[in-house]
């Protein structure tokens, strides 16, 4: 009688833990299908969400079936370099397909997607470093068709375990679209905590090595930093794009995103007026496989690739620009040293919106020059 | 410099934490699936050495290039105890080099750059020491160590394997930052039989502490941490509001972090049928400073009272010795907590705070409870300002404003302060995590919900803001 008793207590317990994990997993589930809902209503012809299969059915969408003349493909360089209406200007159909965060492991899908498109080119943004850099970033965001290329260009093993391993985690999609819920919760939680009392004044914080400082005005000797923050363009400027959403981070940079692809920044901070190094040590041969690799993709799609060096904020060095056209398996537009002032920079590593029209502008004329 | 603050060389995005994905859905399930398989084909040797296998993995995870150290350190102990033990000569001595060197080790890689700091202040000089980066878990495995040796010379040390030694000091739960568990308890454990079979009411309870702990981390530690940072980071002319929302925000962050990480400790040695000693028996609740050191990291307390006090000579010599041991094991007690001015004065403070309490009591007076109640929170509270600020300065300028200025609401904001108010409702008014999964209720299908329900708001919360680290790590 004491033994069926604690048997039965010992099933029962058994059916309890089963149950609670059970429970914890079908409300993981549960979350992950409300953002994938919630994902699938944010993409449409005028909003999308930040990562590469959700802005390329946004692309897909705001082309409405149009043909592209060029489809730029990058990371958040070329999601705030490039001004789609400048091009529009000079009479071509663009997409602007930068992602924040997103580099050369995630380029073999965005390539792809693009190329499905039927664009006349498809513009791979990249830097000077990154042909150098012996280390390939992890992605953050992997998708299948990153992972099959990094296994098809024979990457490093550590890139490929760590990049499986990311694809993996993101399976659970509460983990691939975790900054993005960080980032739309942030906002939230400031505005509930109302302020009960005004805050009293404090005095000034001594600033820090690396801290943020305001870039020199426009027509200030570089190097020398006024004591204020270049004047940050109220809200309501003139964007050259339709917003739909803006953000401005804790030091006061605004972002404003549009509908067509394009993303702003507005201000100018961290932007310290030194020259940052750059040793050239010739090609770091996996980055270079994948580059190819990508450029391969997009032609064996029907497009054009095309790659653009981007333009580095005060670059001091020297590098070889006829060993990377003559390896590079696609004409390369060279901008790293284009000349933009302090001023036009939102940060050393992008521009702002002063900058990207200037940028655009000259991208333009050099697409112009290209054979149609 | 002060690890308890910013363990700042560990890459949060690397580390394998209590919670992190990688922890419960990688490390835990294949490590509990591990042993129990191999229980169950009764290779029990082979069991351990699994379980040893899975808790230096979990430590290597962070850096491997410690794992040499921990392993030298738990040969050579292991070795160094078996010789005292059955040495008939030279105990002492014997002994005597074990702690030295336990405790020689710990000062190196806790202490040096701390010390060469004030020589350099000190003389003006300007001596250069590469960093030096502290081992993860130093503080407790070299303890937990220390005690063994000193149980040895004593003849209290039965016959133990070395698998189970290195089992006892290597155990992932309590590996990172304790409890501070004995060899008599730990031990005893590994080898019971009906320890090595599956125990449905251990994982209820175990997932039931798990995740009680994982919340209060992540749910409620990691939220205060927001307010205690922000107060902390620039203490120059702050606020009376901002000083009390800094530091109340710091006392809960620290209780909910540090015993949410016991809770999931416990939790997690639960389901491998491990019942690690209590650690936090609601500290806030307690009515003199006694007494919080009976419920505040109790393990800590165990071992300073067995191996420091007693042996300094106790409450045995006197009155004014015992009020001498009282305050220097207080003080060893607040420099073992990190490098740093603060945290000896830290432990000062509770030293001359228990030497007043001890004079008080000889007086035969009582307060009554809520006014004790309250003189000893009041009291731990403000000794955790110092404890968290970043100097004695910056503790100082936080006090100040927090007894000197005028009262005043500027700067307060409405969820801080409703945070603190239902943070303290729950230190004060609910059972502790522990009394709450042992009430018989605990298993009901009503609370399984419930706790199903915390766990998902948990996990999601720890997706949304990514894993932090616990603020016990390095000690």
């Amino acid at each position: 009688m004491l033994r069926n008793s604690s048997t039965s207590n010992s099933r029962r317990k058994a059916r309890r833990w089963a149950l609670l994990l059970g429970l914890v997993l079908l409300g993981l589930l549960l979350a992950d299908a409300a953002l994938l809902l919630y994902a699938r209503h944010r993409i449409s012809p005028n909003s999308y969400v930040e990562d590469a299969p959700s802005k390329a059915e946004h692309m897909r969408l705001r082309l409405g079936g149009k043909r592209p003349d060029i489809v730029f493909v990058g990371s958040s360089r070329t999601l705030h370099h490039i001004s789609s209406a400048v091009f529009e200007q000079a009479g071509w159909t663009v997409y602007n397909y930068g992602i924040s965060g997103h580099q050369i492991v995630n380029y073999p899908f965005m390539a792809g997607a693009a190329a499905d498109l039927k664009p006349t080119y498809v513009a791979l943004g990249v830097t000077i470093s990154a042909f150098a850099n012996p280390d390939i970033a992890v992605p953050s965001r992997p998708t299948l068709a990153d992972l099959k290329a990094l296994y098809a260009t024979g990457q490093p093993l550590g890139l490929l375990a760590a990049t499986t391993g990311k694809w993996l985690a993101n399976l659970h999609l509460l983990n691939y679209y975790s900054q993005v819920v960080n980032l739309r919760l942030r906002p939230l939680f400031e505005r509930l905590d109302v302020p009960l009392a005004p805050e009293p004044r404090r005095p000034a914080k001594p600033v820090d090595q690396g801290e943020r400082r305001a870039a020199p005005a426009p027509g200030a000797a570089a190097g020398t930093l006024p004591a204020q923050a270049a004047p940050v363009p109220a809200p309501g400027d003139p964007c050259d794009c339709t917003p739909f959403e803006r953000l401005t981070d804790k030091a006061g940079m605004r972002i404003v995103k549009c509908t067509n692809g394009d993303a702003i920044l507005f201000g100018s901070f961290w932007v310290d007026g030194k020259d940052r190094s750059f040793t050239w040590k010739g090609f770091h041969e996996p980055y270079l496989a994948l580059l190819n690799h990508c450029l391969d993709l997009i032609r064996a799609r029907g497009a054009r690739p095309v790659v653009i060096l981007e333009p580095f904020h005060r670059l001091r060095g020297d590098y070889d620009l006829a060993a990377i056209r003559k390896a590079v398996r696609a004409p390369v537009l060279d901008f790293t040293r284009f000349p933009l002032p302090d001023a036009l920079w939102a940060d050393p590593e992008h521009l702002n919106n002063a900058g990207r029209l200037v940028f655009s502008r000259a991208l333009a004329e050099a697409f112009a020059a290209l054979p149609r | 410099m002060y690890p308890l603050r910013c363990p700042s060389h560990l890459n949060p995005a690397a580390n394998m934490l209590f919670n992190s994905y990688s922890f419960l859905f990688f490390f835990l399930p294949v490590a509990f699936a591990g042993y129990f398989l191999l229980n169950g084909k009764h290779l029990t040797k082979l069991s351990r050495l699994w379980l040893v296998s899975c808790s230096l993995f979990f430590y290597g995870w962070w850096d491997p290039g410690y794992l040499p150290l921990i392993l030298l350190s738990i040969v050579a102990n292991f070795a160094l105890g078996t010789v005292i033990g059955i040495a008939t000569e030279h105990k002492r001595k014997l002994l005597a080099t074990g702690i030295c060197l336990n405790v020689a080790l710990l000062c190196y890689y806790k202490y040096t750059g701390f010390i060469v700091d004030n020589v350099n202040a000190l003389l003006g000089a300007d001596i250069q020491i590469a960093p030096i980066v502290l081992p993860l878990a130093i503080s407790f495995f070299t303890f937990q160590q220390i005690a063994y040796l000193v149980d040895s010379a004593r003849g209290e040390t039965r016959e133990y394997d070395f698998l189970n030694y290195a089992l006892f000091v290597t155990f992932f739960p309590q590996l990172i930052a304790g409890p501070i568990v004995h060899h008599a308890e730990m031990m005893p454990q590994f080898r019971k039989l009906r320890n090595l079979v599956v125990d449905h009411a251990n994982i209820l309870q175990g997932l039931g502490l798990f995740t009680l702990g994982l919340a209060k981390k992540v749910l409620l530690a990691d939220t205060f941490a927001i307010w205690a940072n922000a107060g902390f980071a620039a203490p120059q002319g702050i606020g009376f509001a901002q000083a009390w929302t800094a530091s109340l925000s710091y006392t809960l962050q620290l209780y909910f972090d540090f015993s949410g990480y016991m809770d999931m400790a416990t939790g997690a040695a639960l389901l491998f049928n491990i019942r690690l000693p209590r650690n936090f028996d609601s500290p806030y609740k307690s009515a003199s400073l006694q007494d919080f050191w009976r419920r505040w990291h109790i393990t800590l307390g165990r071992f300073l009272r067995s191996y420091v006090y007693i042996p300094l000579g106790g409450s045995r010599r006197g009155t004014p010795r015992l009020l001498g041991n009282l305050f220097a094991t207080f003080l060893i007690g607040g420099i073992w907590h990190g490098a740093g001015w603060t945290f000896a004065i830290w432990g000062a403070l509770h030293g001359l705070g228990l030497v007043v309490h001890r004079l008080w009591t000889m007086t035969g007076r009582r307060l009554p409870p809520l006014a004790a109640r309250a003189l000893t929170f009041l009291f731990v509270h403000c000794a955790w300002v110092v404890f968290r600020a970043q100097s004695a300065d910056d503790a100082l300028h936080v006090l100040s404003a927090m007894f000197l200025k005028a009262p005043s609401p500027a700067g307060l904001t409405l969820l801080p302060l409703a945070a603190i108010l239902a943070g303290l409702a729950i230190v004060w008014g609910l059972p502790n995590a522990r009394e709450a999964v042992e009430n018989n209720k605990s298993s009901s299908l009503g609370a399984t919900v419930a706790l199903a329900g915390l766990a998902c708001a948990s996990l999601i919360a720890l997706e949304i803001r990514n894993a932090s680290e616990f603020l016990y790590f390095q000690f």
